[in-house]
Formats: C-alpha cells, structure tokens, sequence
C-alpha cells in the first residue's frame, strides 16, 4: 500500500510558504482552506470545532488549566449557621478533581490541536488540488473513502477514543500525582495538597528507611515470582499438551475438557476456593493430618517461604491449563515430516523434543511469553484474592506482606494508606519495569519482524 | 523393534515378570512400624471390612499378575497380557488407596498406642507401592498402551480435586465453613434455594442477570472493537500504524487500578456512574489494547484474498465483512469467550464503581463479600453454590467452543 | 395530612425497589406534634431527601426509624434513600464519592479522625449539650475531636469474654491462669482469643501497663511495648500460643468448635452473641476479660474502648435534618429496639438500669468490660499502628517471632508504629 500523505511537503511551514492567503488564514480561523476551495460542509465542521473548542475553554478550559498549577488554594471549612445553631460546611478547593479536569484540559487541548493541523493540511491539499485543475473531493466522496482507503479511521475513531478518555487520561493523571503530596495527610476535600516535585522518587530511591526496606525485596519477589510463575506455567503446560497429544492416548478431548475446566471457571472463584481449602483449618490440612501426612498443620498461606511457593503451586494449577490448550494447536501445526525424519535417525522421544519440538515452541511463542511475563508481574488476582500479600512483615512499611508483588502493595497503598502519591511513583517504576522488557523483546521477536512476511 | 508381534512388545514381558516378583516379595516385608510395634500387612486382614477388601486386593493382585506374567512369558498372547495389565491396575490402585487409608484404619483397630503416620510405614508398604507402579508401567508397555494415562489420572484427580470439592460443599446440609471430612453428611439444596429466596440478604438471582447483561453487552460490544482495531493494524498500511501498535503496547502496561479514581471521577461527570452502563463503558474502552492476538490470526489469513476482491472492485469495508471476518470464526469466538468471562471474576474495579448501588452489583461483589472473615462460616456453602452457578454458563460455553478457541489462540500466536 | 414518596430503595432482602408507597398519616403525627418544641405552631413543610446507610442487619428498623422520625417531624416531607453498607464499609464510600455517599451513617468512633482529617464529617452542633448529657461521658470522649463532636454513639464496639458455664463457674473465669490450667477434658480446648488481630492483641499490652501513644492516647511518640512490661505480656502471648489448649480463632473457627462443644470459652462481641446463645444454649454465660499472672501481677486485660456511632457527612444538603436525624438513630427509644432487634448493647445512661438489659449477660459483661478498657488513641497517627500490631500478631502465631527474637520483634514494631509517615 501507498501512504497517503505524503508528510514532507505538507509540513505546516510549508503551507504556510507554499499556501494561498486562505490558507495562511486557515490557521486561525479553521476550514477557511475547504469553505473556499469548495468543501464547504467539511470547513464548517472544522469551524465548528473551533468555536466549540473556544467556548469550552472560556466556560472552564482555562480555569481548569489554572487551577493545574496551584493545585486549589481555599481549603475547605466550617462555618456556624447562626440561624439554625448548626455547623455548615463551606466547600473548598479539592485538589484532586483539579488535577483530574486540568489533565482532562490538557487531552482535550491536544486532540484540538490535531484537529486543527488536519484542518489546516486539508485545506491545503483542497488548495493544490483547485490549482492543479481538479474538483477536491466533495464530502459524500471522503465519506465513503472511510469505508475504503481510509478505513482506518473509521475503524479506530471509537476504540482509539475510549483508550485515550479511560486508559490515557487517568494514565496522565496517575504520573502526575507522583510529583505530589498526595498522602494520608493531604486527603482531599478536606485538606489541599500540592506539588512537591522529585521527592517521592527520592523517598523511594534513598538507601535508607523502612520504604526502601519494604520496595527493594518486594521488587525481588516480584521478578522472581514473574520468571518463576511464567516458566513454570508455560515448560509443564507444554509438557501437559504432548502428553495428551502423544499418539498413545485415546479420549483427547476428554482429557483436555477436565483441565479446560478449571479455566473456565472465574479465576477469582478457584482461588477464594483454594485459599479457604489450604487455610490453617482447610480440607487439605484435614485431610493431610487424616491421612497421617503430618501431624501438625502445615503453615501453606501463613509462613512467609512457604506462602512464596504455595501461590507458585497455586498459580499453576490455572496457569498450565491455559498453556496446555494454546501450546495444543501450535503442536498439530509442527511439520510431521520433521518428526518422521527424526524417527528414521532413531532420535528417542527426549532427543525429539529437545532439537524438534521445543526450538519450534520457543521460536512461535516468544510473544506470548513476554505478554505473559509482563502479566505475571502484574498479576494481581493471583496474590490479592489468595493472600492479600499476607503475611505480614514486621520490616516492611506499614501494611506490606511477603508475598505482596508491586502492584498488589501498591493497591494497598492506595486503600488503606491513602498515600496515593508513593503509589503512583510505584506504579511508575513498575511501568518502566514491563516498558523496557516488551519493548526490547517486541523489537527482537520473530512474530514482529516476520509480520510483513505475509504482505 | 525386532521382537514384536503384532499386539505385543515382548521385549518388556521380562521386567513387567520381575518388578512384578519384587511386589510379591514386599508382601512377606514388614508393612508399618511404630517404634518396636511392627506389622505385616496381613495384619490388615483381621481389622476391618475395608481394610480386608484392600489389602486382598493387592495381594490377589500381584499374585495372580505375576503367574500370567509367566504365562505371558510362555505365550505372548494380546488378551493375556491384558488380564496382567487389569490386575496390576488393581494392585497399584489399591496400595495407593491404602496410602490414604492407612492411618485411620489402624488408628481405629488401635494397633499402634502412639498414633500412625505416613512415615511409619515400612520397607514392605514402599517397596510395594513403587514396584506395584514399576510393573504396571511395564505392563502397558507390554500391551503396546500409553503410559501417560497413570500422569494423566493422577493429574486429573488433583485438578479435579478443588472443583470436587466446591461441588460438594454447594450441597451440603452442614453450615460451616470449617468441616473435618471431605464427603458431606448430609445432601440438599437449600443452598442454592437460598441465594434466591426472597428472605436472602443477597439477591443472587439479581445480580447474576446483572453480571449476565455486562458481559454479553461487553463481549458484543468489545469483540468488535477488537475485530475492528485487528483488521486495520493487520491490513491497512498508514503512517502512524508502527507507533499506535507500539503505543498501544505500552501503556496497556500500566497497572489499570492506579487510575481506577480517575476513570470514576470521569465516569461521574458523564453521569454515568454506579451504574451497570458505566461498567460496560470501561470493560469496553480498553479493549482495543488486546488487539494482539486477535492480529496475529488476522496476519495468517493470505493477502492474496484482499487482493483479489479488490480486483473484483470491492470497497475494503466489503472486504472486511464478506472475506475477513467469515474467515476469523475461531479467533471471533476466541475474542468473544474472553471478554464475556472478564466481567464474571471482574471484583475490584466494580466494587468501587457501583458503591452502594446493591441492584447494579454483580456476582463477584457478591461471591466475595460472602468469604468475609466474619461472614464466611455461615455463608461458605452458599458461597459454594454461587460458585457453581456462576461457572456452569461458562464452563458449558467453554467446553463447547474449546475447538475453536484452540484454533484462535494457536493461528494467533503461530503469526 | 402528609403525602410521602418513600422510596425505600432496598429492603432488608435488599430485592429491589420495594415501591413508591402513599402512606398517609394524621392522628399519631397530629399528638405527637405537642411534643415537639420546633413544631407547636404552624410549620412549613419542606420537601427534602436523606440518604441513609445502614448494616444489613439493621434494615429493618432502620425503615422502622425513619418512619418514625417523619412522623415526629412535620416541619420536613422526607423521601428516604436507605441503602446497605456496613460499619466497615461506610468509611471507604465515604471516601470514593462523598457526592453520592448517605447523609447519615454507621463508623466505628476509631474511623473518625481518618474521615475528619479528610474533611469528611459534619461537627454535630444541634441540641448539643442535650446529646452530651444522654451518653456516659467515656462514648462522648471517643466521637469528639478537638473538642468537636463527630457522632452519636449508639453501641460499644468492643469484645469480651463468653463461656460455658457448666464448664467454666463464675470464679474461675475471672483469671486466664485458671482457666487454662483447669482439664475440661482430652477434646475440650480451654480459651480461644484473636492474636493475630489488632484489634484484640492490645488488650495483654494494656493489661502489662504498656502504652500506646501516651497515657491518654494523644501522644505521638510514645509506644512502650517494647520495654519489660511489653516483653512479659509477649512472653505469655507465646506461652499462650504454645498450649495445646489453646485456640487462635480464625474465620469463624472459635464458633464452630463451641457449638460441637470442643471450646469452654472465646472472646468476641455483642454481634456474636445470637451464635453463642444458640451454640450453647443453657450453658449460656459471659463475662469480661480475664486477668492474666504477669510478674506475679494479677492484671486485668483491657482492651481498645470504642463505639459504633451514626455520623453526618460534611458535605450534606440539609445538615440540620441529618443531624437531627442521626440523633433520633441513637435515642433512647431507638436504642431499645436496637436492642431488641440484635441485642445491641444500649449508650444511654437512662437505659443502665432497664431491667431487660440488666438481665442480659451479654450486655452486663460488655458494660463491665466498656469499664476497664482503654480509650483508642483518636491522633491520626494510630494509622501506623494497626499493621505492624497484625504482623507482630501474626509473626507470634505462626511462630515467626519466637522467644529468642521477641525483644527485637518488639523494637521494630515499636520502631514502625512511631515512624514519620513518608514523604512529608
């Protein structure tokens, strides 16, 4: 496919050299370009935008926008009624929802400059195109190129515009609050907080202190949980799917229906259900003390190792389901003569998988075990819904437990600490944790690089 | 692979023969021992009905097993070696029961004053049991059968175990969370006639359908957002394609619950929120984000097909309807499945959004605010049932669709 | 007469909109108008809408009530929102949205300075020193705050001691000692307590004369648990854990064993008392907490004085109905139901002496309990102590904190209660 636009010679400086009066003025009054070069109903919904635009910002764009830098300036109080004897409270400035409607300015404002480069662009193409000689395009015809050439932007309008209102505006607004005081003493709409710069980092960062006692191991639990957690999941899940897929065993489907089983089932639900079942006074300890396995119960959930390696026994029991089915349909897609090859060199079954059916395994599914690595760092539900992080350490900052991953501290953080502000520079650090992994490793995996391939 | 016959491998009839001895020789090898106290397992046989049934069992087994192993040994014949293979299942199965059933047989015959454990049994018990296995792997080997179906079993039980256990535990007539057996005394109902009665503090059946209209709505709404966003990554070259995908990818990254105020605060000057709408609105705003998969199975699907229906002067939105999508059914169902799942187990993100709006909530809400450490020893059985209730539509749709999820996932990742 | 919409929006099924009924009232309102001082002329009624949050358990006469307050107050035409949320959930709602949150609530008093420093709760500033005079001055202290009342405290929140009394007589549950060391029997656990809790592993400090926050609770920088005291009380914790007859409860498990008759005696609150009645029926008893033996020191346990109280956010459209209306949730006559209801143990002086409730032993042991128990510090900085106390609590029961470490387990904890929050 050729690219549409061909970006060098539309760059704005070069309509602003190369355009006529109309579309210099196009970059102030947008669609000036199209009304006079004929696309009257697209300049009019440019203009419209642009009047829409002013008006939001004359009615609270701008406030909003100031408000960003003080961050609110009148706390709340309370005043007597003197005509009922009672307190009243005088509303404040919450510092929170100031920062949330000034981030929202912010995208809005962005999304308005696109329009505007758009408007002021079509109007030039419209202008080249008058000039060469041509009709530019009459507004039925671009409305149905979105169904052809331009399809893209009929299809990605409305994801893309949900990503950018509840994923990058909360987003935006997330790594701002690091640079607060957002914090147990600063909770809106009581009390105002306000800008505080690098400190949390700093707070985070510096050698010292039960913060960095606390982040420093959980951050090593967490990797190892990641690698643990993933790799565990996805060699015994491969293994589980030869095993079923071997030619010696009958009733496949039924064998795969009775591990499919515990992945349809909601993973919240099996892992309440686990947890109640290893509890100190669970069925399985029950069980385990009836059958004279051991005499006293055994600590699964309530010792710090032994909680570590019950969630990573846990997690397998839905994780090598889900491995299992997806490694099912890539091993029917393995070439049998390499196999048939194999067995004429009288390579065993080991030898087999070790030099046919695990290079081709690692070579097809490097992406999805770095989604899956990523997702295991941020595997909340696992921890949350089977030990809430617990148990608890005496040397962690308040509320932290040893099998709390960051994300599941940084949850707590945010619920029962309120300091929202240490939370979200966590949520950074995890952010540039998982960013630098699958960016290197979606540069360097061969689905990526082989994409065009198909072309 | 020279000595085969048709049915049998007989090059494996020798070691079946003789691990099958050795079980026989750990028959006369001491069974348990606590301190001096020592037994034989026919000891076993004077205790009771059940401890008879399974210690005979073994020991018919392995005997009448090792003398048609010699038969075998004379006359490699199929059905022969079958009866080896039938009895050593038994022998097998019966020592592993014992392994579980030991301690509370002997417990109760009192033969031990200091109380049994697994650890006190003996040489004999060990030998037998690992032997016992050894033939059987042996055996099937013989009978030319897989012997990943003892893996298989053995892995089944334990991930059958859990959801055995909710199963029974929605049935039974004893409240309490904490129970010292695994079967239930008694059988009913009631459990689940109480999630729906109407003196019930939670409206089960309310929020079931609640949770229902969510997910069907988020997995119609989002499966074409995913299909859509797929298509034109997979198919339409654009300037901006490389860094969207990347884009996308990366802040798909950040922990989503970080922002979870924000998204309420906006949700709240949408007017949207505690409402059921508002938790579709979210479940489907990010779903283009999982575009992944659903291109990779899009990229499998020959270009050539495109090229041709644009010859034949077809529009790409045609192309998309009429080639793409009746090409993508397993990844269809796949994206479908997923997100009709999501909003089943989707707890925290709802329990804040819909506050205190009770006739909005879903089931996960519900399901979880029944295990409350102060609540769960009365609710755990119902607790248990809505579990049940929650998981059959899916597990039904899973097992049905199984085919083409698998077929999805694979032609996806394969990309 | 009146016409109302009642919109109750959950009843204690909590099915769905119960409906839009017309419920016409004219004699009764008409009598009882006399009584009110507001009302004895001619009033103007105003339409106005309360949102009321109330525990699942209370649903009930929480509708009850509000009927009642509408009945008595002519000046307002009151449409109800009446929702369930529980006494720990409220807080956390609060803090969400306190746009859509209810006018009036249930907190726990130890919630109040969290929600005030957030600027959360209305000060109650009507008909005060009425109100102040209906409760004992100990409930008051807890839901004031800088000399500001937050609530109406309608119930201790506490926990003390019950037991079988054919087990167990009246003398020897005065002393853990005792109790531990008498044999009920190879099957029959003594005493079951929550160490890992808090909120309960306080009252063996308290009882060794350790200090949280100074003697009166306002102190940030004191926290003496690690000194000898602390050390003894620790020491018996273990001492405590290490006795096979001893029961850590957990999930309900203290429960469950008392009704197979296993457990002679737990500690828990008025909120368990049905269970208890029904799991012991005759043998029905409670008491306070026991004594324990410290240094040869006999000393009583205490634990954290706290009290359910119903509150008024600050941010309410009509701050004088709220608050009169959290008041009438925690009157005289409406405590008595709440007592009926669930056996909620009643605040108000007037009701010590009902005969009913004097004869309750559930409510005597936890007024006699409410007497040896320690004010819960109200400074903010009691944020920092409830997760190093759980995993001090937790450390000792799963036997991370043994003997041998408990000086310095002790330290740390200290060490984390007494921090500087972070990042100031």
């Amino acid at each position: 496919m050729k690219t549409i636009n061909n970006k060098n010679k539309n760059g704005l400086v070069n309509v602003f050299k190369e355009g006529s009066l109309f579309n210099r003025l196009s970059f102030l009054i947008m669609g000036l370009g199209n009304i006079c070069y004929g696309q009257i109903i697209k300049g009019i919904m440019f203009l419209a935008v642009e009047v829409m635009y002013i008006l939001y910002m004359i009615r609270s764009g701008v406030n909003n926008l100031a408000g960003l830098t003080t961050l609110g300036t009148k706390q709340q109080g309370m005043v007597i009624d003197e005509t009922q004897g009672i307190y009243v409270m005088e509303a404040g400035d919450n510092s929170m929802l100031i920062l949330l409607w000034g981030v929202v300015t912010i995208v809005v404002s962005a999304v308005f400059l696109l329009g505007w480069y758009l408007s002021v662009r079509s109007g030039y193409e419209a202008y080249k195109t008058v000039k060469s000689g041509k009709k530019p395009a009459n507004f039925f015809a671009e409305i149905k190129s979105l169904a052809n050439q331009n399809i893209h932007i009929a299809f990605l309008t409305v994801p893309l515009l949900g990503i950018l209102i509840f994923t990058v505006t909360p987003l935006i607004y997330m790594i701002l609050m690091a640079f607060t005081n957002y914090d147990a003493n600063h909770q809106p709409p009581g009390n105002l907080f306000d800008w505080v710069g690098l400190a949390n980092f700093k707070a985070l960062a510096s050698s010292t202190g039960a913060l960095a006692a606390t982040f420093w191991p959980i951050l090593a639990w967490t990797l190892i949980w990641g690698f643990v957690a993933t790799f565990s999941c996805y060699f015994l899940g491969i293994f589980l799917a030869i095993l079923i897929n071997s030619k010696g065993i009958r009733f496949k489907k039924f064998w795969r229906t009775i591990f499919v089983l515990t992945m349809a089932i909601p993973a919240f639900i099996s892992l309440l259900v686990i947890r109640t079942m290893v509890g100190e006074n669970g069925i399985l300890n029950v069980l385990l003390q009836q059958w004279g396995f051991t005499a006293q119960p055994l600590p699964f959930l309530t010792n710090g190792t032994w909680a570590k390696i019950s969630v990573i026994v846990i997690n397998l029991w839905i994780g090598i389901p889900a491995t299992m089915l997806m490694t099912t349909g890539i091993l029917m897609n393995i070439p049998a003569e390499l196999y048939e090859s194999a067995q004429i060199d009288g390579a065993g079954k080991v030898k087999t998988f070790i030099y046919i059916t695990f290079p081709y395994m690692i070579f097809v599914t490097t992406p999805y075990l770095i989604t899956q690595l990523i997702a295991n760092f941020n595997n909340f539900g696992v921890i949350f819904f089977l030990t809430e992080g617990a148990p608890l350490s005496l040397n962690y900052y308040k509320g932290a437990g040893k099998t709390d991953l960051l994300v599941t501290w940084l949850y707590k953080l945010t619920t029962t600490n309120k300091d929202y502000n240490l939370a979200a520079t966590i949520g950074i650090v995890i952010f540039v944790i998982s960013a630098v992994f699958s960016l290197i490793s979606y540069s360097r995996s061969g689905a990526v690089k082989n994409e065009e391939g198909f072309s | 692979m020279k000595q085969t016959n048709t049915h049998l491998l007989i090059k494996y009839r020798m070691p079946a023969l003789l691990f099958t001895l050795l079980c026989v020789v750990s028959i006369i090898l001491p069974y348990a021992s606590v301190g001096e106290n020592s037994i034989r397992i026919f000891t076993l046989f004077s205790l009771n009905d059940f401890a008879k049934t399974m210690a005979g069992l073994y020991i018919a087994g392995v005997i009448c097993s090792l003398v048609i192993k010699v038969l075998v040994m004379v006359r490699p014949i199929k059905s022969i070696a079958r009866m080896a293979l039938v009895l050593d299942v038994i022998s097998a199965g019966s020592y592993s029961v014992l392994l579980f059933g030991s301690k509370s047989i002997l417990d109760k015959a009192g033969i031990f004053d200091a109380g049994f454990m697994v650890k006190d049994f003996g040489i004999g018990y060990w030998l037998g049991l690992v032997m016992a296995y050894v033939a059987l792997t042996f055996t099937m080997k013989l009978c030319k059968i897989s012997t990943g179906y003892i893996v298989l079993t053995w892995l089944s039980i334990i991930w059958l175990f859990p959801i055995l256990w909710i199963v029974l535990t929605s049935l039974r007539a004893e409240s309490g969370y904490y129970v010292g057996y695994f079967i239930p005394r008694g059988f009913t109902l009631d459990n689940y006639k109480a999630l729906f009665s109407k003196t019930s503090v939670i409206p089960f059946g309310k929020w079931w359908f609640n949770t229902f209209i969510v997910a069907i709505c988020s997995c119609i709404i989002s499966s074409m957002i995913v299909l859509m966003t797929s298509y034109v990554l997979s198919r339409v070259r654009f300037s901006w394609r490389g860094s969207l995908m990347r884009v996308m990818l990366i802040i798909g990254m950040f922990p989503g619950f970080m922002s979870m105020i924000a998204v309420y605060n906006i949700l709240k000057g949408a007017g949207l929120s505690q409402s059921l709408g508002a938790l579709i609105v979210v479940n489907v705003a990010g779903a283009a984000m999982g575009y992944y998969i659903c291109k990779g199975f899009l990229d499998t699907i020959p270009r050539s097909l495109d090229e041709a229906a644009i010859i034949d002067g077809a529009t790409r939105f045609q192309i998309f309807t009429r080639v793409t999508i009746p090409l993508s059914k397993p990844i269809i169902i796949y994206t479908v499945l997923t997100s009709f799942i999501g909003p089943w187990g989707d707890y925290i993100f709802p329990s804040m959004l819909l506050g205190d709006k009770q006739n909005s909530y879903t089931v996960a809400i519900g399901l979880k605010w029944m295990t409350d450490f102060r609540r769960i020893n009365n609710y755990y059985t119902q607790f248990a049932a809505g579990a049940v209730l929650v998981s059959i539509p899916i597990v039904i749709l899973f097992v049905a669709l199984q085919r083409f999820y698998v077929e999805g996932l694979s032609g996806a990742v394969k990309g | 007469m009146k016409r109302r919409l009642l919109a109750l929006a959950l009843s204690a099924t909590m099915l769905a909109m119960v409906g839009c009924g017309e419920a016409e009232s004219n004699g009764a309102a008409e009598a009882d108008k006399a009584t009110e001082a507001a009302s004895t002329e001619e009033v103007e009624t105003r339409d106005i809408t309360l949102k009321v949050w109330t525990p699942e358990e209370d649903m009930g006469i929480t509708e009850q009530m509000c009927q009642a307050f509408d009945d008595a107050h002519d000046e307002y035409n009151i449409t109800y929102d009446i929702s369930v949320t529980g006494i720990d959930e409220s807080a956390e709602a609060l803090t969400t949205d306190a746009d859509a949150a209810a006018d009036v609530f249930l907190i726990p008093s130890g919630s109040i300075s969290e929600l005030n420093d957030a600027g959360l709760l209305l000060p109650i500033a009507y008909d005060l020193d009425n109100v102040k005079s209906l409760y004992g001055a100990g409930a008051i202290e807890a839901c004031t705050r800088d000399d500001m009342l937050y609530g109406i405290p309608s119930t201790p929140n506490s926990f003390f001691m019950y037991y079988n009394k054919d087990l167990y007589t009246e003398d020897e549950v005065k002393s853990l000692d005792t109790m531990m060391a008498k044999d009920l029997g190879a099957d029959v656990a003594n005493f079951s307590f929550t160490i890992h809790n808090s909120w309960y592993i306080e009252s063996f400090f308290y009882a060794a004369g350790c200090t949280l926050f100074g003697e009166d609770g306002t102190d940030a920088t004191d926290c003496t648990w690690n000194t000898e005291n602390g050390l003894a009380a620790g020491n018996y914790l273990l001492d405590l854990l290490a006795n096979p007859k001893y029961v850590e409860d957990q999930d309900g498990l203290a429960g469950n064993l008392m009704k197979e008759g296993k457990l002679a005696a737990l500690c828990s609150g008025t909120w368990a008392s049905p269970d208890c009645k029904e799991a012991l029926g005759d043998s029905y008893a409670a008491a306070p907490l026991p004594t324990i033996t410290l240094n040869g020191k006999e000393c009583q346990l205490r634990n954290f004085a706290d009290y359910k109280c119903y509150a008024v956010k600050s941010n309410t459209a009509e701050p004088l109905a709220a608050q009169q209306l959290a008041e009438f949730f925690a009157n005289e006559e409406n405590q008595i139901l709440h007592y009926e209801n669930n056996g909620q143990t009643p605040t108000c002086l007037s009701l010590q002496d009902n005969e009913a409730i004097k004869s309750d032993p559930a409510t005597v042991a936890l007024i006699q309990q409410t007497e040896y128990a320690v004010p819960q510090p109200s400074i903010s900085q009691i944020a920092n102590y409830w997760t190093p106390a759980e995993a001090l609590g937790t450390g000792m029961v799963n036997g991370e904190v043994t003997k041998d470490n408990l000086q310095e387990s002790l330290d740390t904890m200290v060490e984390s209660v007494l921090s500087e929050l972070a990042a100031e």
